[in-house]
């Protein structure tokens, strides 16, 4: 698993960002994401829910208990940002942001430890 | 478009089915915490997928979601083995494939003689499929050369074979069939080019077509024009297109040559064009082209020519055939002098038959047949290779056992097998492919000319995935052998043996023991087959030909067109032959339009006997025909069994005598032949027999004898005189024999070429050449098959001996006599082997029926074969056991016992 420091991989990002608007099912992560990117992004099944599993493991999602779940399906597992998630997923926000503007600035910026 | 809902939900649940399947191969974590909700996700993909976008849809959710999931095994597999020791996953193939190796590379001896039995196998089979593929699988090299197809007639009820195709039928397909886009006339003739001055002349294939040759077999002339229907018309100026190397070799590649005119057989053609390099007919090459004279005036004529075509688009090979079949009934309306009840009684048809099949048809079966031989050898081959590995699985039992009890899962134990497999047969397939390389020329040069296409055999991509999947088979099952030996409950029995020397389990002797059984089977059948081969072979060489070929050379001469006036044939054969008889160690010359057996086709015609009354709707009787000069007759020790020899005054005087064959005299003639008067038809005259000769093989040694008339060179009435002869001498070698007639004709006509020079004996092995190669293919592949044979029956049997060498030490001990120990042991061997000679001649008897048509003269139950084959493998087996026997018999009864 990835520290703070390195950059997130992009299906997880795509993941948390997805959770980052409240709890969501396996397929409804699926649909987000491919809305966010345009069709770029498709997690197929087995990739979304191993990184499903990767994010639960080191604690970033968790998964809800059945009679906290929004929807009427059951037997859908829903998952919720967990807060240290949500500060990962600013800190690589942070990370974007700066390569972002480092690339209209049209130079790198100076690396901060 | 709406499908009902339940199709949506059929789709979503045989995906959901497929992907819990495919998730089996991923590791446990993945398949307790994952696998169940994202088989639901994906089916759920799927049945939306198929909603909006019906089954193409469906379909492309659902491969998506299984690639995914398949993607990930390797992943998932270094996650939940991360941990563990390094090379024990699935994942790690390389660390595996290396441990194999170095595995193998400890016990060298393994190793090699796995890898050659194998190489020895799968070489075979590379070797005869490169054979196999090219000349039966590969496409003919046209352009849609599966639309190309051969037109010709039967006419059973005239005792011919087949009929080719007349002026008269050519023009009536080329005008009548629809279902044809092009259609071509085509016969291959030898020409005489004449040289320039100074050089000598050269005699030439030619290829005599119609215009749609070019169309049929979609050729574009390189320089020029191509043929034109015009060209065909009676009276049109000669046309020739030059072959690329003629045009290359002789001409210097001149473009200047189109609108030449040549010299062919003293007459003046022009050029008109030149093909691209390669073209070729199917089954021959030709040097060049002239345009064949189709004359509508020739009525049905006389079948001299094949006729070919290409199917027009949309058209398939089955309505082509009816119509052309539909258009025989309507023949006597096209040719009034042919009659209904004619056409019945030869029992008329017509065929249409796709090019690459008329070519190839008649090598078929004997290919297949060694397909199937190279097969059994592989499989013998394989067998041993199987006993070998068994062998190994039996010492790594002991290794097998402690992993599984460690908690090695079954997976990772076949991998290790598999590994340890697929570098064996990796290792194998590479020898076999160097090796079927060679084996290959080898074939090709023993193969006999009758082999078409042998421009396209060759090691092709689809030869050598053949072999990669000879390689993946083997790898496979030899890696799935050891695995029936590592049952888990095995493991504390050995453990147990392995503290001791052990012994083989029970079901491990039975499996190799049916190795063994399968190895004797397959090997009797192959034996059993070029037994009935050799046979075939024997009867055919103890034929006789009528004739005596040794010591007679044949070779042939052709005259132009310049010898027209009466008798002058004659007088130039004669002196010619005059002078080649004064060459020193002649000892017998004669001449003949067609040499017996040389196999380029022969003339053939229907004839009467006087006093004949023959009812009208008879067929009419068919002899084959050949013109000859005194002396033929002695030369070629052909009895004389009536009558007189033929003399050249027959010839000076043109007389109408006439020679016919035995066959001739007895069925149409009866008693007192000679004297009596034959001739070809109401139009010819009448013919006297002035002698009757021994029957003669013309066609083939293993065909009945055929009636056949002979004539003189030149005889008065009777059409054109003999223009190409083969001159046949009796004594000197070809060598010194061609370069003194090569002077005579230099100084009689320097016009006249010398062309194929063959030797008798060399034509009568080419007729029994697709026998005797079949024979010896067969002989190969059995004698490998029996070697593998004796040793895996050796490798069993010494083995067994090998594991109960404490027993029979005991044995001895307690006052056995060494030889009731051979006994014993050899009796273990003769159980097997008359185990596998049982049930091999059960499968010799059912398969060998495939040689029936290969066969001359011997039943494919020929008890000497069988009872031959069964006693030779009876004596291998013997062999092959005796050496662990001996072994046996000499064990230490003190050294056996030590042990316990």
């Amino acid at each position: 698993m990835d520290a703070h420091d390195t950059p997130l991989k992009a299906n997880r990002f795509q993941v948390l960002l997805a959770l980052s608007e409240g709890p969501l099912h396996g397929f409804a992560i699926r649909e987000v994401v491919e809305e966010r990117t345009n069709g770029g992004m498709i997690l197929w099944p087995a990739t979304l829910y191993g990184v499903l599993r990767d994010l639960a493991e080191v604690g970033w999602i968790a998964e809800l208990e059945g009679a906290e779940a929004p929807d009427d399906d059951a037997r859908r597992k829903y998952y919720e940002l967990t807060p240290d998630g949500r500060g990962r997923l600013l800190d690589e926000a942070r990370r974007l942001e700066g390569w972002a503007a480092a690339a209209r600035a049209g130079l790198r910026p100076e690396e901060s430890g | 478009m709406d499908a009902p809902s339940s199709i949506h939900d059929r789709r979503a649940d045989r995906l959901r089915s497929a992907y819990l399947l495919l998730g089996r191969a991923h590791p446990r974590g993945f398949r307790i915490g994952v696998l169940r909700a994202a088989a639901d996700d994906a089916a759920e993909a799927v049945r939306l997928a198929s909603m909006r976008r019906g089954r193409g849809g469906a379909w492309a959710a659902g491969m998506r979601s299984l690639i995914d999931l398949a993607l990930r095994i390797p992943a998932e597999r270094r996650r939940e083995h991360g941990s563990s020791r390094r090379g024990e996953s699935m994942g790690n193939a390389v660390t595996r494939v290396r441990r194999a190796i170095r595995g193998l590379a400890r016990r060298p001896g393994y190793a090699s003689v796995a890898v050659l039995t194998l190489g020895l196998g799968i070489a075979a089979n590379v070797a005869i499929f490169a054979v196999v593929n090219g000349v039966l699988l590969k496409p003919l090299k046209y352009p849609d050369s599966d639309r190309i197809v051969e037109v010709a007639h039967h006419a059973p009820g005239l005792d011919l074979p087949a009929l080719p195709q007349s002026a008269g039928t050519s023009l009536m397909y080329l005008r009548e069939v629809r279902a044809f886009s092009a259609y071509a006339a085509l016969e291959t003739q030898g020409r005489t080019l004449a040289g320039d001055p100074g050089t000598e002349a050269r005699r030439l294939t030619v290829l005599a077509a119609s215009s749609g040759f070019f169309s049929v077999f979609g050729v574009r002339p390189a320089l020029g024009r191509a043929f034109v229907p015009a060209d065909s018309e009676v009276g049109a100026p000669p046309v020739a297109l030059l072959g690329h190397e003629l045009w290359t070799n002789s001409y210097g590649s001149d473009p200047e040559v189109v609108g030449r005119a040549i010299r062919l057989d003293g007459e003046s053609v022009e050029v008109v064009g030149v093909l691209p390099p390669g073209t070729r007919l199917p089954d021959r090459d030709f040097d060049a082209m002239i345009a064949l004279p189709l004359d509508p005036e020739d009525g049905f004529g006389s079948f001299s020519h094949e006729g070919v075509a290409r199917l027009a688009p949309g058209v398939d090979l089955e309505s082509a055939r009816a119509e052309v079949t539909a258009l025989q009934e309507r023949i006597p309306e096209f040719f009034p002098d042919v009659g209904v009840e004619l056409l019945d009684a030869a029992r008329w048809r017509a065929s249409v038959t796709p090019a690459k099949e008329a070519v190839v048809a008649h090598v078929r079966p004997t290919l297949w047949i060694l397909m199937g031989t190279v097969a059994f050898v592989l499989l013998i081959a394989a067998a041993n290779v199987a006993n070998l590995v068994l062998v190994r699985a039996e010492a790594r039992h002991r290794e097998t056992a402690v992993r599984t009890a460690l908690g090695a899962a079954r997976a990772d134990l076949f991998a290790g097998f598999l590994a340890e497999s697929a570098v064996l047969s990796v290792a194998g397939t590479g020898v076999g492919l160097a090796l079927a390389a060679v084996t290959l020329r080898a074939l090709m040069a023993l193969a006999p000319d009758g082999l078409p296409r042998r421009e396209a055999i060759g090691l092709s991509p689809a030869v050598f995935l053949f072999a990669a999947a000879l390689a993946v088979a083997a790898a496979g099952v030899f890696a799935l052998l050891p695995l029936m030996r590592s049952r888990v409950r095995d493991v504390a029995g050995a453990l147990r043996e392995g503290l001791r020397g052990g012994t083989s389990s029970r079901a491990t002797l039975r499996a190799r023991n049916a190795l063994v059984v399968v190895q004797l089977a397959l090997a009797l059948v192959l034996v059993a087959g070029s037994g009935l081969m050799l046979r075939s072979f024997q009867a055919l060489r103890a034929v006789d030909p009528g004739f005596e070929p040794e010591g007679v050379t044949s070779v042939r001469v052709s005259l132009d067109q310049g010898y027209v006036e009466p008798g002058a044939v004659t007088r130039f054969y004669r002196e010619l032959q005059d002078r080649v008889r004064s060459l020193p160690g002649v000892q017998g010359v004669g001449m003949a339009s067609e040499v017996p057996l040389e196999g380029r086709g022969r003339t053939a015609g229907s004839f009467e006997v006087e006093g004949w009354d023959r009812p009208d709707d008879a067929p009419p009787v068919v002899a084959w025909r050949q013109r000859v000069t005194p002396g033929y007759l002695e030369t070629l020790g052909i009895a004389l069994e009536d009558g007189r020899l033929p003399l050249w005054a027959d010839a000076e005087d043109r007389a109408e005598v006439v020679w016919v064959t035995r066959t001739l005299a007895d069925r149409y003639i009866g008693p007192d032949p000679v004297g009596r008067r034959i001739r070809d038809s109401d139009e010819s005259p009448w013919m006297v027999v002035a002698g009757v000769v021994g029957d003669v093989a013309m066609d083939d040694l293993d065909d009945e004898p055929a009636p056949g008339v002979l004539r003189l060179v030149e005889t008065a009435d009777i059409g054109q005189p003999a223009m190409q002869v083969a001159v046949l001498v009796k004594g000197p070698e070809p060598a010194v024999l061609v370069p003194a007639m090569r002077s005579i004709l230099r100084d009689l006509d320097p016009g006249v070429p010398l062309s194929i020079t063959e030797s008798m004996v060399e034509i009568v092995a080419r007729d029994m050449a697709d026998t005797s190669f079949t024979a010896l293919m067969l002989g190969i592949a059995s004698l490998l098959s029996l070697t593998l044979g004796a040793v895996g029956i050796y490798g069993v049997i010494s083995y067994v001996v090998a594991q109960r060498t404490r027993e029979l030490g005991v044995r001895m001990a307690l006052g056995a006599a060494a030889g009731d120990v051979r006994a014993m042991v050899v009796r273990q061997g003769l159980t097997v082997t008359v185990v596998g000679l049982g049930v091999g001649l059960v499968a010799a008897v059912a398969i060998t029926r495939v040689l029936g048509s290969l066969l001359y003269e011997v039943s494919t139950t020929d008890p000497l074969v069988l009872g031959g084959t069964t006693l030779l493998l009876l004596l291998v087996s013997l062999a092959a056991s005796f050496l662990p026997a001996r072994r046996a018999s000499r064990v230490d009864p003190v050294e056996a016992l030590r042990s316990e």
